[in-house]
């Protein structure tokens, strides 16, 4: 018994446009992927910078528990502005307000509360 | 048209490829073990099978009913055994980063024996032949799933061409037919060397 072993060229036509299809569908989906990746992987790295700035805020405490002011970290692949200030009617709370971003325009607004009559200070998140 | 006698044209082909495999290997520097004698020798088995395929194709414009039934089986069983032994998740990294994955294998095998067999029932058999359905089993037992998109548009678009040379030779387009075997046994053989 022979099996026949062969395609017409007008199937291999229309296969063409289906393949291309699937084909540009892949690259494009890809892209996004691969889009989303390097978006997610900049925002973690960024995250790490921004809490950098925060242990050089705390730093900054440390140094001197009446500290309240602004400061900017600069580097060549991230910018972060600290802004600390006193919490009004809590004495010995701090407020500190950072602002992390990238030049590919990810932005990390990270606040925290630090309670400084504790020796370590007590660090709260803020929602 | 001039027949060709399958044992002989099967014998010369598996000695070449065995030939070619064992100097690759000892260029490379493997030592030959017992293991490695008994891969190269089951590779070669099965790189000459599909060569002789492409060949018998290209000359009969049919499949050899007995060759591909048997090479169909042979890695049916060892696709089903490596899997029920080891798992859907095993899978065997050959060379530099070819996965022989009898789990994406299966998945690569349904998708193209499906929708070839599919065309072969639309069109009753003018597209596609029934042979090549069996060869595409083979093929997408061989491949597996994360090479079905690589392999597909090799053998697709190796065919066109070899179409249209066709087209300009034949000065006609209706009624073309193109052996489709070769080119599916080059996509294999092109993604093996590619992964391996």
């Amino acid at each position: 018994m022979k099996l026949k072993g062969y395609v017409a060229l007008t199937a291999v036509l229309v296969m063409i446009p289906l393949l291309l299809l699937t084909g540009m569908e892949l690259l494009y989906r890809n892209i996004t992927l691969l889009s989303t990746a390097k978006t997610n992987y900049d925002w973690q790295t960024l995250r790490t910078y921004s809490e950098t700035c925060l242990e050089e805020s705390l730093y900054k405490l440390v140094l001197d528990e009446n500290y309240t002011g602004e400061f900017n970290i600069t580097q060549e692949d991230w910018t972060c502005t600290s802004n600390i200030t006193d919490i009004t009617g809590e004495d010995g709370f701090k407020l500190i307000v950072l602002e992390t971003s990238n030049p590919e325009g990810i932005n990390i607004l990270l606040q925290k509360k630090v309670d400084t009559n504790y020796d370590p200070f007590k660090l709260y998140n803020i929602e | 048209m001039k027949r060709i006698t399958p044992l002989k044209s099967f014998l010369l082909l598996l000695y070449l490829t065995t030939s070619l495999y064992y100097v690759m290997r000892v260029i490379q520097g493997n030592p030959l073990s017992l293991e490695t004698l008994l891969l190269s020798l089951i590779g070669c088995i099965l790189i000459g099978s599909l060569f002789y395929l492409a060949y018998f194709d290209l000359k009969e414009m049919s499949v050899h009913n007995i060759i591909s039934l048997i090479l169909m089986l042979f890695l049916f069983l060892l696709n089903l055994s490596i899997y029920f032994t080891k798992g859907s998740e095993y899978s065997i990294l050959i060379g530099n980063n070819f996965v022989f994955s009898p789990y994406q294998n299966f998945l690569s095998t349904i998708i193209l024996g499906s929708i070839s067999q599919l065309i072969v029932l639309v069109t009753k058999e003018k597209a596609l032949g029934l042979g090549d359905v069996r060869i595409a089993i083979i093929c997408g037992l061989l491949i597996g799933y994360q090479n079905l998109f690589l392999w597909t548009n090799i053998t697709v678009f190796s065919a066109l061409f070899y179409g249209l040379i066709l087209v300009i030779k034949k000065k006609r387009f209706k009624g073309i037919k193109i052996p489709f075997v070769p080119f599916m046994v080059l996509g294999v053989i092109i993604i093996l060397l590619l992964k391996v």
